[in-house]
């Protein structure tokens, strides 16, 4: 029994801090509708500037605190608002989702560039060397102050948030920012203050955070994920529930620790557990009124090629690759390669994402169950490798996509994120998967009559793969499933009301997209003749959805420059060194940029359209159309 | 052998301070080592060498290396190429190797295995051989070394498959055990603690491979009972759970070797706030780190042991090994913002290792003259750095040092005297079968 009481207590202070970093997020998400990927990489940011001034520039701990916690904070919030943020009022959740990853980018390649990673840094506890014992627990002040704000934090925000007129006036410009300024509130005054307390919280979380877990980058920025799970029971906007599940998600998290048998597959459990927990609130608790999703604004959408064009491109295209190849060195036709594959596995994103409006941020999961495959099966080359790939990927696609069917938006986003962790840990970490060398070879599938192992036959190959596939992909879009997927991501109230079974579309094309997916990942397990543990991680599958969206994904030529740049920025890090470290930094600010162009750079007009509209509409005339992609139509939807 | 780091993408990031616990030995005999610095002994005077293969000229060798030097964790092995570096610096101002000053040209994997193909192949056509890499992913330069297998790879792999291939000499093999010297001493000095062991284990492949063989070599000894152990991931930074755990399992003997210093820094910080002392703590080198004592807090470390294979390099052993005296001057001359880590440590001992090789090939080198000199290495300790192995037998070192941690610093244990080198034992070593 003494040992049941210590491991609640031990669990409970843990869960305090996965509570304070969920309401942060909840507060956020509360006043502007949009769910911040970011918020742990503010966090991060704000104790990094704690430690300077406290630490390195010897300020007072008072005054570092004053300064950081009450202006650098809240402007720092408060700027992000105005700059990002306010353009992406009435944007989809892919399109939100993406530029709060592309920030959360940006602030890890600046705090890079800032605090070198190298060095070791140490933030000092508060009260250090006081504690208390509690249930044969020794807590410390710090600890406990952890547990105060916490909870304090969640009753105050409530109570600002509901029971106060500014409070009150936050929510009300999320919920409708017509009616709320016919009322006399502005919605970007308090959308800024929104993000400023936001932001605040953030620091408050990051500074209290940081001498428990030492003062890294890379974990103060991610350890918010396993926030997540608390934030959903909280279903994002209570408060007091959102504390509850932080306790409960750190009470599981201890007693696995407790109770599982050591030694044994269950003692491997407790790396997954805030991904099954997340896996399994959102599958159980009832979904939230998304603010987020509740808005569609028509895009307009990308010229779909046709037929003709289609195939004249691809054999254009591949012809090209194939005259371009035979003057390349064996690296450049190895990156091009890997860019291929990468633009392949792209493609799948076109289906779900670009077409489906479903955002996954598991797909290079899918690509490495797909690599997996094709080295297990069958000696590692065969056609049957190819086809177990596909199989194996497409159906966990499914499986993934049915407890998560009746999930839309950031629930179905957070999901995939839960399962594309939880596979990391649970799968491709594991020795029985990749063998104690972390590495499986795959081999390249036997072609009758022609040789593959040279890189110019595989290069040439997966060109003509991308083009078969791309021309699939754009066939989809024009059939009437592709219109099915379409309606269904601009509206699945509105295609359910027409009576298209939802249910159906998004299972089809989840399966799909995970099957090509798996396609793309055996060949890229071909191109390197092997995968290893380390080849299929959530930050790859985040990137690459990033560079998918900055490109155009909803267009398969973005896809193609996506997957060749992804391949790229390896090469650039390895010859430009005064670039490493800017390369984080490009991304974020790409991936922001959608914010303004959520069409991507592929999927705006060219050149030649805007010469075309500009001529239609005359001299003189303004052309609408020329400098936006975002067709103002502020319809509701449900849900 | 055990590597891990601080994050990265989550999983990467215990993946660094795990290569420090590597080998070890048995009990008895002390062998102080050959501490007779040198260049790689005598320089001769410039004297018609020629161009005599790829990356050699009159004057200069250039010899390639890829390591992780950015990505997720930027800087994760930028100590390997220093370390090559910084022994290279040294070895031409004392007039290089036969008139001829060596290069390194060191290239960045970028945490990509794709990259480190490429790179690999880049350099095979102009470096001499490779020198000092380090990689989480020198599985995939390993189809161009394996491919090419005329080009010398001196340096510390991962990979089993590189560390298999005939042209890849380490400085301190792996060899596909563990040595048992330690936890035969462990046994004799602490004899109750052994029977209830408890760890925390990096959950990424090399950790639960090191683990394993650990595991299988306590068994060989006799007397161990593990009664807990825990795979953990990046994001676990607080171990209260496991501290209740283990004092409610009576355990007794902890080992920490298969996680990071960070992670061991935690770990103890936790037990000493709740007050949980067991009778050893055991980190297996992890914890011999230049920032080690900067996370953990006073007094939470007292008494925490590391056995590892190579001399006390942050300072320690300074005064009694020449080679750890030259490694910190020249490390500190070279490269002064990295403190010298195991990483540094392996880049160095690997281009002692060509050098020498190199010094044996004569006047006009080639790959195979190269390879065949190190073919002829089989007894290597780099001037009493490390603990002697055998790089062309393969063979990890069966001899270890033992380091306790006292008022937050590093002391030599074992052996106590003469104040250097390492504790053997020729049969201290468990190997696993096949």
């Amino acid at each position: 029994m003494s040992e049941f009481l210590a491991l609640s207590v031990v669990g409970i202070v843990a869960g305090c801090i996965y509570a304070l970093t969920a309401m942060g997020l909840v507060v956020t998400y509360t006043t502007s509708g949009i769910f911040n990927f970011a918020h742990g990489a503010i966090g991060m940011v704000a104790a990094f500037m704690y430690w300077e001034l406290s630490v390195n520039q010897g300020l007072p701990t008072p005054l570092a605190l004053v300064l950081v916690l009450f202006v650098f904070a809240p402007l720092m919030g408060a700027l992000i608002e105005r700059v990002l943020m306010r353009p992406l009022h009435g944007a989809s959740v892919e399109t939100t989702l993406t530029v709060t990853i592309g920030l959360l980018l940006l602030l890890i390649g600046l705090a890079t560039i800032i605090w070198d990673p190298t060095t070791s840094r140490v933030l000092p506890q508060f009260f250090a060397g006081n504690s208390v014992s509690i249930l044969g627990v020794v807590v410390t002040w710090h600890q406990l102050t952890v547990v105060i704000v916490a909870a304090a934090v969640a009753v105050g925000m409530r109570l600002f948030l509901f029971r106060t007129r500014p409070g009150t006036a936050m929510r009300a410009v999320v919920d409708d920012p017509e009616l709320a300024s016919m009322a006399g509130a502005s919605p970007a005054r308090f959308g800024q203050y929104g993000w400023a307390i936001g932001a605040f919280l953030a620091a408050l979380a990051g500074i209290l955070l940081a001498p428990l877990v030492t003062l890294d980058i890379n974990t103060l920025t991610l350890l918010v994920i396993n926030g997540y799970a608390a934030a959903l029971v909280g279903r994002l906007k209570n408060l007091p529930l959102t504390f509850a599940g932080g306790v409960v998600l750190g009470l599981v998290e201890s007693y696995a620790v407790g109770y599982l048998p050591t030694g044994t597959l269950l003692s491997q459990i407790k790396p997954v557990v805030p991904m099954v927990f997340l896996f399994i609130v959102i599958l159980v608790v009832p979904q939230g009124r998304l603010r987020a999703a509740g808005r569609a604004i028509a895009l307009r959408v990308p010229r779909v090629a046709g037929w003709r064009e289609s195939v004249i491109a691809g054999v254009v295209f591949v012809a090209i690759t194939w005259v371009v190849s035979a003057h390349l060195s064996s690296t450049n036709l190895a990156t091009a390669g890997h860019g291929m594959a990468f633009a392949i596995i792209m493609l799948s994103l076109v289906l779900l994402v670009g077409y489906g409006g479903q955002v996954s941020l598991c797909q290079l999961t899918f690509a490495g169950l797909g690599a997996f495959a094709m080295g297990e099966v069958a000696g590692g080359g065969s056609w049957l490798g190819v086809l177990a790939g596909i199989g194996l990927a497409g159906a966990v696609g499914a499986l993934v996509a049915l407890p998560a069917i009746r999930l839309r938006g950031l629930y179905l986003a957070l999901s995939t994120l839960a399962f594309a962790e939880a596979m990391d840990f649970a799968f491709f970490q594991n020795t029985n998967v990749f063998g104690t060398g972390s590495a499986l070879t795959v081999g390249r599938v036997h072609i009758p009559g022609i040789s593959l192992q040279s890189p110019r036959a595989f290069l040439v190959l997966l060109a003509v793969v991308f083009v078969v596939v791309g021309i699939g992909v754009l066939a989809v879009r024009r059939s009437a499933f592709g219109r099915r997927l379409v309606a269904m991501g601009d509206s699945p109230s509105g295609t359910a009301t027409v009576g298209i079974n939802i249910t159906r579309t998004k299972l089809v094309v989840f399966t799909a997209s995970a099957a090509l997916a798996g396609l793309g990942g055996v060949l890229y397990g071909g191109q390197q003749n092997q995968v290893g543990a380390n080849d299929f991680q959530l930050l790859y599958s985040l990137t690459l959805l990033l560079l998918a969206s900055v490109w155009g994904i909803k267009t398969v030529t973005g896809m193609l420059f996506a997957g060749l740049l992804f391949a790229i920025f390896p090469v650039i890090q390895s010859h430009v060194p005064a670039l490493r470290d800017l390369l984080y930094l490009a991304v974020g600010l790409g991936a922001i940029s959608i914010g303004r162009n959520p069409n991507g750079v592929m999927g705006g007009k060219t050149p030649l359209e805007r010469w075309r509209d500009r001529r239609a509409a005359g001299p003189g005339q303004p052309d609408a159309t020329a400098t936006a992609d975002v067709v103002e139509e502020p319809t509701r939807v449900a849900g | 052998m055990r590597l891990k780091r601080g994050l990265g993408l989550p999983v990467i990031v215990v993946t660094v301070g795990l290569v420090a616990a590597a080998c070890g030995g048995g009990s008895s005999s002390s062998s102080s080592s050959t501490t007779t610095t040198s260049a790689a002994s005598t320089t001769a005077p410039p004297s018609g060498g020629t161009a005599s293969d790829i990356g050699v000229t009159p004057n200069q060798v250039t010899v390639g290396n890829v390591s992780i030097l950015s990505g997720p964790v930027p800087g994760l092995f930028q100590g390997a190429p220093n370390g090559a570096d910084a022994f290279f610096a040294y070895q031409n101002s004392v007039g290089g190797v036969n008139g001829r000053k060596i290069t390194l040209k060191s290239s960045d994997d970028a945490f990509s295995c794709n990259q480190n193909q490429n790179e690999t192949q880049s350099l095979a056509g102009q470096a001499f051989a490779f020198v000092g890499s380090f990689s989480l992913f020198d599985n995939c330069g390993a189809k161009v070394l394996q491919a090419q297998p005329t080009i010398p790879d001196v340096a510390f792999s991962l990979d089993p498959v590189a560390q298999a291939l005939p042209n890849n000499f380490s400085p301190s093999p792996l060899g596909n055990g563990y040595r048992t010297g330690p936890f035969i001493y462990y046994k004799q000095q602490f004899p109750k603690a052994v029977q209830s062991v408890g760890t925390l284990v990096a959950n990424i492949p090399s950790s639960i491979a090191s683990w394993n063989n650990e595991k299988a070599a306590m068994q060989q000894v006799g007397g161990y009972h593990i009664a807990y152990e825990r795979d953990i991931n990046p994001l676990d930074t607080d171990f209260t759970s496991d501290v209740v755990r283990m004092r409610s399992a009576g355990v007794q003997m902890v080992i920490l070797g298969n996680a990071d210093y960070k992670t061991a820094a935690r770990f103890l910080n936790n037990a000493q706030q709740q007050g949980y002392k067991p009778q050893l703590v055991e980190s297996g080198g992890v914890a011999y780190d230049a920032s080690f004592f900067k996370l953990v807090n006073p007094g939470a470390a007292q008494g925490l042991l590391n056995d590892q294979t190579q001399a006390l390099y942050l300072g320690g052993d300074a005064k009694t090994t020449p080679e750890v005296q030259l490694f910190d001057t020249w490390m500190a001359k070279t490269h002064p913002g990295s403190p010298p880590d195991l990483f540094s440590v392996y880049g160095w001992t690997s281009a002692r290792l060509f050098t020498q090789a190199l010094q044996t090939a004569g006047l006009n080198p080639t790959r195979a003259s190269v390879l065949a000199a190190l073919q002829g290495v089989h007894s290597f300790n780099s001037n009493g750095l490390l603990a002697t192995g055998d790089p062309a037998g393969k063979k990890s070192p069966t001899c270890w040092v033992l380091i306790k941690v006292n008022n937050n610093q590093y002391q030599r244990l074992q052996p106590p005297s003469p104040p250097s080198g390492f504790t053997c034992n020729p049969d201290g070593q468990y190997t696993r079968p096949g």
